[in-house]
């Protein structure tokens, strides 16, 4: 089969899945779409991180800083001014971005890598955590609940599950695009030459520090986008979970399983994790306390031992099985 | 014309010197080998240049600017490129992939960068490997990528660290051919080589530096003649027997 007949049936199965996923809500109920919403969530989180984790190869273990620094903000901007959540996204993505360059250029300027800057991302999101549980006025460790008042498209407020489902589907393909395009220009071979080796890649012309910190800013804008949603899906923004090492690890996983620095690893890691944390919820979760983790943390183990490279890899395989073509 | 000087560099670990006042000079469109026995600073030397480490004391000027304290990307743009004793391939990357980053220098374009990043890798005989992703090639197929990498930023200067190293004749060969052609179309080329019949055959110079000291600068013949050089690679009885 010729390259391009192949492209066209990749092309045919792409339409066929978007097409299924936009009609899906017409025929499903709400607690499918619940699923189907943090499903989409957790992938386009995924593939914020994955710019910075999988293609430059600078593990975050902090991205919850981002994620929170959306959540809070609009939430705060809104609650207290009444301002759209839609402005509060940009807001909320200009305070993540200052917040990226500030830690990404002490970290990278100071030649913080590999495990070290794993450290400091954790530690620079416990730093905001425990700053928002002090501060009263937004809830302190309570949170801040998000008042359902007029739902409106223009106030980011929906009664129904719907229309939440069609903005993170927009979001994760709109996620897609940004992190193909990168892919397919200077930055993507600029970030992984850095992942692949900084000392080489700099010696070729590659500055390992701006480039760190364009990923990086990148990365941490799409989170807290994710982040401005997410909370008014929740209509609750709370330090614990907004900043808490479970969300950082919890944003991190899905890319990891999935095939860290590939295009699709996050959106499968997604697809696999998110629907078995709610089946394990769902079947085993009201026996015995903690054994849904259990069962989560052994599969998770198992899905690594076996598939070290991710799940998009033999997924890869399968599918030019089924279109022909040669593997790379 | 200079295009590259030293003058009194050093550079010392802790206590060790492991280069001690070098002065040297090279001109434009020369190839100039650099010899010494292990540890004799060769490597330490060719870091400083390429600014991989910051010299203690000394200057070191590149086409008339100061450069000891520049970032090897900075360097890079000013067109020193290197290659590296222990080949630092992208691992991942496919050959073609290798080269482009460097090729990026001159064009943000990617299918422009991929054009120029192929012609290079034919000039250096690995075209047939483009596909081939680093990690699978064999020795003498990455150092050939190492130098199609550092050539692909158009250097005015290029620095090769052994990249005859832990390679058959034939294959040593190949990359002498391919030195000189690289020299022939006008770069300086600095090069550290422990195979004294290579450095011989290529250098119009040779530079002899022993425990971080320069102790010869001459042509081949002068250089193979020298007793400093001679003690320091075979010893003080190598003299006095012959």
């Amino acid at each position: 089969m010729s390259p391009r007949r192949r492209m066209q049936y990749y092309a045919v199965l792409g339409v066929v899945i978007t097409g299924v996923l936009l009609c899906l809500p017409l025929v499903t109920g709400p607690y499918f779409q619940t699923v189907m919403i943090s499903l989409f969530f957790w992938a386009f989180v995924g593939i914020a991180w994955n710019i910075m984790g999988g293609y430059a190869g600078q593990i975050s273990l902090g991205h919850a800083a981002f994620l929170g620094t959306g959540m809070y903000t609009s939430a705060v901007l809104y609650v207290f001014w009444g301002i759209s959540p839609w402005l509060g996204i940009l807001v909320g993505a200009l305070f993540s971005l200052g917040l990226a360059l500030i830690t990404g250029y002490f970290s990278f300027q100071f030649g913080i890598r590999g495990p070290y800057f794993i450290l400091v991302s954790l530690a620079f999101a416990e730093i905001i955590r425990v700053i928002f549980v002090n501060i009263p006025s937004v809830g302190g460790s309570q949170g801040l609940p998000i008042p359902l008042e007029e739902p409106s498209f223009l106030y980011f407020q929906f009664v129904e599950k719907a229309p939440f489902y069609y903005i993170f589907f927009v979001l994760m393909i709109l996620g897609l695009f940004v992190n193909w395009r990168i892919t397919k220009s200077r930055l993507g071979y600029y970030l992984v030459s850095i992942r692949e080796n900084e000392d080489a890649a700099a010696t070729l012309g590659v500055n390992p520090l701006k480039y760190k910190l364009i990923a990086l800013s990148i990365s941490a804008v799409m989170t807290s986008v994710g982040g401005t949603v997410w909370a008014q899906y929740l209509m609750y923004a709370e330090p614990s979970h907004a900043f808490g090492v479970t969300m950082s690890i919890e944003i991190a996983i899905r890319p990891i399983i999935g095939g860290m620095g590939t295009l699709f690893g996050p959106v499968i890691g997604s697809l696999f994790l998110t629907p078995l944390g709610e089946c394990i919820r769902l079947f085993v979760g009201g026996s015995v306390s903690g054994v849904q983790l259990l069962l989560y943390g052994v599969i998770l183990i198992g899905v690594v031992v076996l598939l070290p490279n991710g799940l998009v890899f033999p997924l890869q395989r399968l599918l030019s099985k089924v279109f022909g073509g040669k593997e790379r | 014309m200079k295009i590259l000087e030293l003058k009194e560099v050093s550079k010392s670990f802790g206590g060790l010197m492991a280069v001690d006042g070098v002065d040297l000079a090279v001109q434009k469109g020369e190839m100039v080998g650099l010899i010494g026995p292990n540890g004799a600073g060769k490597t330490t030397l060719f870091s400083l240049i390429s600014c991989f480490l910051k010299v203690s004391r000394g200057e070191i000027c590149f086409d008339g600017k100061r450069i000891e304290h520049m970032k090897c990307h900075q360097l890079c743009h000013l067109g020193v490129g290197r290659t590296f004793q222990i080949v630092q391939p992208f691992p991942e990357f496919t050959t073609l992939e290798n080269v482009m980053v460097g090729s990026f220098n001159e064009t943000r374009d990617v299918q422009e960068a991929m054009g120029r990043a192929a012609e290079v890798c034919d000039f250096l005989g690995i075209g047939h490997l483009k596909g081939i992703k680093a990690k699978n090639l064999n020795l003498a197929d990455r150092k050939r990528l190492e130098i199609a990498r550092a050539m692909a930023t158009r250097p005015k200067m290029l620095l090769l660290d052994e990249v005859m190293a832990g390679l058959n004749p034939t294959e040593s060969g190949m990359i002498i051919e391919l030195v000189k052609q690289i020299h022939h179309q006008g770069v300086t080329i600095l090069i550290i080589e422990h195979v004294m019949k290579v450095i011989m055959e290529l250098s119009q110079r040779i530079v002899v530096l022993n425990y971080g000291r320069k102790i010869a600068d001459g042509s081949p013949e002068a250089i193979s003649r020298n007793p400093k050089v001679i003690k320091a690679y075979l010893g003080e009885n190598a003299l006095v027997k012959s």
